[in-house]
C-alpha cells in the first residue's frame, strides 16, 4: 500500500530562515509515527504543509497520494488538533462541535458523545470561558469524532492535567489498534514512547533519526556506573574506547561512563579491573533523544547510533 | 459557498449589525425628524448661504431646502455611505484578514472545506447584513416621507440607497482582496478605509479645479452618487462600474487565498 504521508525534500523557508530543510517523511498504513522535536524545530511547520495549510518553498507533499493543498476532499480522511490552539470565541462548546459535525460529515454522534464523556469535555460552556485544557479536550474531540484514517495531532496533551492525559493516551491506543495511522508530534517522550511504532527525530528542520522505535531506543547513549573494590581504571583508558561518550571518576570507587553502542569493549576494560558492581538504567527514548540534542554536532551522534 | 459558512459569517457579526444599523436609524430618524421644522421656518437656505459655493457642493448642500436636496445634504452624500462602508470594510476584514490573524482559520481550513468557499460565504454574509441595512434605511426613510408628508421619489430612494449599498460592497470587496493577498487585519483596515476617504475627497473636491476635474471619475463615491440617484432615480452606468469593480476584487480576493500559506497566529 502506498503510504499515507508522504514528504519529499520538503522546505519552507520564511524569509531568510529555514524552517524545515530537505525533509523526507513517510507514515505507513496503520502505523503510528512519533515527531519528536525540541519547539521550534520544525514540527508544526511540517504538519502544516501536510494539511495544506502552509504552501512548501519546495519539495513535495502528499497526502493519500494527493496535493493536499490542491485537493481539499482528502481532508476529510484526517483528523487535526493543532498545537497552537485558537477556537472561535463567540460559540459554545456544543456549537463549536455541531458546526465542526456539519462542515466535516460522516460523525459517528454516538462515538462523539462517548469521546465528550471519557474526557470530561463541559458542553454547555461557553468556549470564551474554558481553560486551556478544556479547550484541548475540545479539539481532541473534534479531532477523533470522524473516525479518520489518519490522525495528525500536535502536542495534544499540552495543558491536559495528568488524569485525563492518561485518558486520552488509552483512547489513543484503542483507535490505533483498530488500523487508524497517527502522526504524534510531540516533545513528550512517554507519550511517543507509550504508542509509536516509529521515531522520527528532528532538530533545527532536519530529520537527524528515523527509527522504529525499538532500534532507536537500544542506540541510545547509555549510562553505566562502575563501582570497584580496588582501584579505578583511568577514565583516559576508557575514553580511548570508541564507545565512550564521557567518563568521570565519581566517588572515590565509582566511574560513570557514557556509553553508545553495544557494550562489549567497555566490560573487557572494566572486568581487568576489581569490578563490585555495574549499573546501568534501562535505556528509554529519553535518553536516546536527548543523545540527538547535544551540543556538539547531530551528524556525529546520528553515524553513532547507526 | 457553504450554508453553514456563512451561518457563521452571520453570527459572527450579529452584535456588530445590530449596533450599526441602530445607530444608522437613529440617525435617519434625526434626520427626518428635524425636517418639518426647517421646512416650515424657510431659513434651510440661509444656513448655508454664508458659505463658499465649492463648500456646499463638496458636502451636497445645494438644494437644502427641497426634501431631497435636504436628505442628500444630511444622509446620502456622505454620512450613509461613510457609516455603511465602515460597517462593510469593518465586518469584512475581520471575518477574512482578522480571523486569520487570530489563527482561527487554522482549523476551519483543516476540515474539507475549501478557501474559496469560506471567503465566499463569508463575504456573503457582509452582503446579507449591509443589505438588511440599506433596506431598514431606505425603507425608514419613505415610510416616514409619506407620514411627513415630504415630496420624494421612493425610486430615488430606493436607487440612492442601493448606491450607497452598493458602494459599501465594493469596499467590502477590496478588504476581501487585500486580506487574500495576505495583508494583515490592520494594514487591510488602513489601507481599504484609506480609499474610502480618499474615494470621498475625490468626488467632492476635485470637481471644484477645472484643469483636473475629469479626474473625479476614478471615484467609486463618483460612481455611486455622480448622478444624484435621489433625484434621478437609477444610474445604471454608475451601478454597473460598482458591480464589476465588486466582481473583480472578490475574483482576486478568492484567487489569492487558494494557494498560499495561511499565518499562524
Amino acid at each position: 500500500m502506498a503510504p499515507i504521508i508522504y514528504c519529499e525534500k520538503l522546505v519552507k523557508r520564511f524569509g531568510g530562515f529555514t524552517a524545515v530543510r530537505d525533509l523526507d517523511l513517510s507514515l505507513e498504513p496503520g502505523t503510528v509515527l512519533g515527531f519528536l522535536g525540541p519547539n521550534g524545530a520544525g514540527k508544526s511547520t511540517t504538519i502544516r504543509m501536510l494539511l495544506g495549510l502552509s504552501r512548501p518553498s519546495s519539495g513535495s507533499v502528499r497526502l493519500f497520494g494527493e496535493d493536499p493543498l490542491r485537493n481539499r476532499a482528502v481532508r476529510a480522511r484526517v483528523g487535526y488538533s493543532p498545537g497552537e490552539l485558537r477556537l472561535d470565541e463567540r460559540l459554545t462548546v456544543a456549537a463549536t462541535l455541531r458546526s465542526w459535525t456539519r462542515l466535516r460529515g460522516g460523525v459517528d454522534e454516538a462515538y462523539r458523545d462517548r469521546l465528550i464523556e471519557r474526557l470530561g469535555v463541559q458542553v454547555d460552556r461557553h468556549v470564551r470561558g474554558l481553560s486551556t485544557g478544556n479547550r484541548r479536550k475540545l479539539a481532541l474531540v473534534g479531532a477523533l469524532m470522524s473516525r479518520p484514517e489518519l490522525v495528525i495531532l500536535d502536542e495534544p496533551t499540552n495543558g491536559l492535567d495528568p488524569l485525563v492525559q492518561d485518558e486520552f493516551m488509552a483512547i489513543l491506543e484503542e483507535v490505533t489498534a483498530t488500523g487508524t495511522s497517527v502522526l504524534l508530534s510531540s516533545h513528550i517522550l512517554s507519550e511517543v514512547e507509550r504508542i509509536a511504532d516509529r521515531v522520527v527525530v528532528i532538530r533545527a528542520g532536519e530529520v537527524v533519526a528515523d527509527e522504529p522505535k525499538d532500534t532507536l531506543r537500544r542506540g541510545a547513549v547509555q549510562e553505566y556506573r562502575a563501582v570497584f573494590a580496588g582501584v579505578l581504571p583511568d577514565p583516559s583508558a576508557v575514553m580511548a574506547l570508541s564507545g565512550a561518550r564521557s567518563a568521570e571518576a565519581w566517588q572515590p570507587n565509582e566511574l560513570r561512563i557514557e556509553w553508545a553502542g553495544p557494550p562489549r569493549d567497555l566490560l573487557r576494560l572494566l572486568a581487568e579491573y576489581d569490578l563490585a558492581s555495574l549499573t546501568a538504567p534501562e535505556p528509554n527514548l529519553e535518553t536516546a533523544f536527548m543523545s540527538y540534542y547535544r551540543t556538539d554536532g547531530t551528524r556525529a551522534a546520528k553515524e553513532d547510533v547507526r | 459557498m457553504n450554508l453553514e459558512l456563512l451561518k457563521r459569517g452571520l453570527g459572527a457579526q450579529r452584535r456588530g449589525a445590530l449596533i450599526w444599523g441602530a445607530a444608522l436609524l437613529f440617525l435617519t430618524g434625526t434626520v427626518l425628524a428635524v425636517w418639518p421644522s426647517m421646512s416650515d421656518s424657510g431659513s434651510l437656505d440661509s444656513l448655508v448661504s454664508g458659505m463658499p459655493p465649492e463648500l456646499i457642493a463638496a458636502l451636497g448642500l445645494e438644494s437644502l431646502a427641497s426634501p431631497a436636496g435636504f436628505l442628500n445634504g444630511n444622509l446620502f452624500a456622505l454620512l450613509l455611505p461613510l457609516l455603511l462602508g465602515a460597517l462593510g470594510i469593518m465586518h469584512m476584514a475581520s471575518l477574512a484578514a482578522g480571523d486569520e490573524d487570530a489563527g482561527r482559520l487554522e482549523l476551519l481550513l483543516a476540515l474539507p472545506v475549501s478557501r474559496v468557499s469560506v471567503y465566499l460565504s463569508r463575504f456573503a454574509s457582509v452582503v446579507i447584513v449591509l443589505a438588511a441595512v440599506a433596506l431598514l434605511v431606505g425603507a425608514t426613510i419613505v415610510v416616514s416621507a409619506a407620514a411627513l408628508e415630504m415630496e420624494l421619489d421612493s425610486v430615488g430612494v430606493i436607487a440612492a440607497s442601493t448606491s450607497v449599498l452598493l458602494l459599501a460592497l465594493f469596499h467590502a470587496a477590496l478588504a476581501l482582496a487585500l486580506s487574500g493577498i495576505g495583508l494583515r487585519s490592520g494594514v487591510v483596515l488602513g489601507a481599504t478605509f484609506g480609499v474610502l476617504i480618499l474615494g470621498y475627497l475625490i468626488q467632492a473636491f476635485v470637481p471644484m479645479v477645472a484643469s483636473i476635474s475629469d479626474l473625479v471619475a476614478i471615484s467609486p463615491w463618483h460612481w455611486a452618487l455622480g448622478e444624484a440617484p435621489l433625484e434621478n432615480g437609477f444610474d445604471l452606468g454608475g451601478s454597473a462600474l460598482l458591480i464589476l469593480g465588486t466582481l473583480v476584487l472578490l475574483a482576486v480576493g478568492l484567487a489569492t487565498i487558494r494557494g498560499r500559506t495561511i499565518r499562524t497566529a
